[in-house]
């Protein structure tokens, strides 16, 4: 059809825009749905920090495809991961911001792109361990719950994806696999 | 050359060993009389692990080989961390193993050794050929040591290890410490008639064992640093990687479970 504009998915079709590539289709969302500050230089914070989430969710995304727990906990707990390093930079973050969001009063791209990938570890490792995990990070915790608050987001998590995302990570890699490389 | 005589058994010497591994004819008969009673002389096995190949896949195939019923129960994070608060894993770790809804048991290859001895996969009267079967077992322990350590840090104290650090280890276990390794179990193959490990003329645990271990080392995008192509210079381990894919419950199995990738020149 001609809308993959470099043969990639995500594709988000909105306003008639076929909308390719994450980092900018994410930043056309929040412009449009108020989670974007208009100020430059926050408009940066917002997207410098969603960047840093993407780095952080990295070890997450092979996760489904070897379904090896103890490395993806061992990757994500490293020095330059998660747990090492930008967890405690978001954090540091939130208690300079005055909270409750990142960027203090204002809920932004930032607290989604971040809370997403806590919502990852959560998803792959269960509650107990997720709270476990990020009981060093009571801001984020908190940080967590706060941004769960936000429109549909919690009715989205409980019960909205089950009903489209597929049942396990077994299934999703392999449909993946036979999706990409067969 | 002596000595490789001597290490080396003569075929007839072999074939007294090989056969306690595989029950004779006369017991499958009498054991196997009826599905039913097959089924009654046999513990009833539950397997503890995620959904993964990993350290179960053994455990799933003996059984699958040895028509022993197995309870494979895939656990999710939420079900694994639930049976670590619980105290049963007496280690912390899977896979466990429940016998008859009483007892658990742990350790991969103490697994193996007990459903080997119930499905005609480790010799239950032949000490020798045992302990063959349990040196092959231990080299695999250390073939893959190194890549645990840098794979599961933590758990071995090195959780202080940066990317660059593991990458070094990798590059050293794919340059020089895996071909080794390698080399070792490909001459225990070249003294083997029938392309099994142990010499055995049916295949033992210690197959079992090596051949998904294997396949998960130059697994793609498994583990960086190791490469895809690690064992084409190996055309007896490569062998043995097809013969055992090729036996007929393994190839059952994999038509019920999860698909097989395979390297191209392994299908």
């Amino acid at each position: 059809t001609g809308k993959l504009a470099y043969d990639q998915v995500p594709l988000v079709e909105i306003d008639g825009l076929n909308l390719v590539q994450v980092q900018p289709t994410a930043g056309y969302l929040a412009q449009r749905y108020g989670l974007c500050p208009s100020d430059a230089a926050k408009a940066y914070e917002a997207k410098a920090i969603w960047a840093s989430a993407d780095d952080a969710r990295g070890p997450m995304l092979s996760f489904p495809f070897h379904g090896d727990l103890e490395k993806t906990r061992e990757d994500l707990a490293g020095p330059q991961a998660l747990l090492g390093r930008y967890a405690t930079r978001w954090q540091a973050t939130l208690e300079r911001s005055g909270g409750p969001y990142l960027l203090g009063a204002e809920p932004s791209m930032a607290d989604v792109g971040v809370w997403e990938a806590l919502d990852f570890y959560r998803d792959i490792f269960g509650h107990a361990a997720f709270a476990a995990a990020f009981a060093g990070f009571p801001k984020m915790l908190a940080h967590y719950e706060q941004v769960l608050s936000l429109g549909r987001l919690r009715e989205w998590r409980d019960t909205g994806r089950a009903a489209v995302f597929l049942p396990d990570w077994a299934v999703y890699a392999e449909a993946v696999r036979a999706t990409l490389y067969s | 050359m002596e000595n490789v005589e001597a290490a080396s058994p003569s075929k007839k010497q072999r074939m007294e060993h090989e056969a306690p591994v595989s029950p004779s004819k006369s017991q499958k008969t009498e054991h196997k009389a009826t599905a039913d009673e097959s089924q009654k002389t046999h513990p009833k096995l539950k397997l503890y692990y995620f959904n993964i190949p990993g350290k179960g896949e053994p455990i799933r195939l003996a059984c699958a080989y040895g028509g022993v019923e197995l309870d494979d129960f895939r656990m999710h994070a939420n079900e694994f961390h639930d049976l670590k608060v619980s105290g049963k894993l007496a280690f912390g770790q899977v896979p466990a193993l429940s016998v008859n809804d009483d007892q658990m048991i742990f350790q991969s290859a103490a697994i193996m050794r007990y459903v080997g001895k119930l499905t005609g996969l480790y010799p239950t009267n032949d000490d020798l050929l045992a302990a063959k079967i349990d040196m092959i077992v231990d080299s695999e322990n250390d073939m893959f040591t190194g890549l645990a350590v840098s794979r599961y840090r933590g758990r071995f104290g090195f959780g202080f290890l940066t990317e660059d650090h593991v990458a070094t280890v990798r590059k050293s276990l794919n340059d020089e410490i895996l071909p080794e390794h390698l080399r070792n179990v490909e001459k225990l193959l070249e003294e083997s008639t029938s392309g099994w490990v142990a010499g055995t003329a049916n295949p033992s645990i210690a197959d079992f064992i090596l051949v998904p271990r294997l396949l998960w080392l130059v697994e793609a995008d498994t583990n960086h640093g190791i490469s895809d192509s690690l064992l084409e210079g190996y055309p007896r381990i490569c062998a043995l990687i097809k013969q055992l894919l090729a036996l007929p419950a393994v190839v059952a199995f994999y038509e019920k479970h999860a698909k097989l990738h395979l390297p191209a020149h392994l299908k």
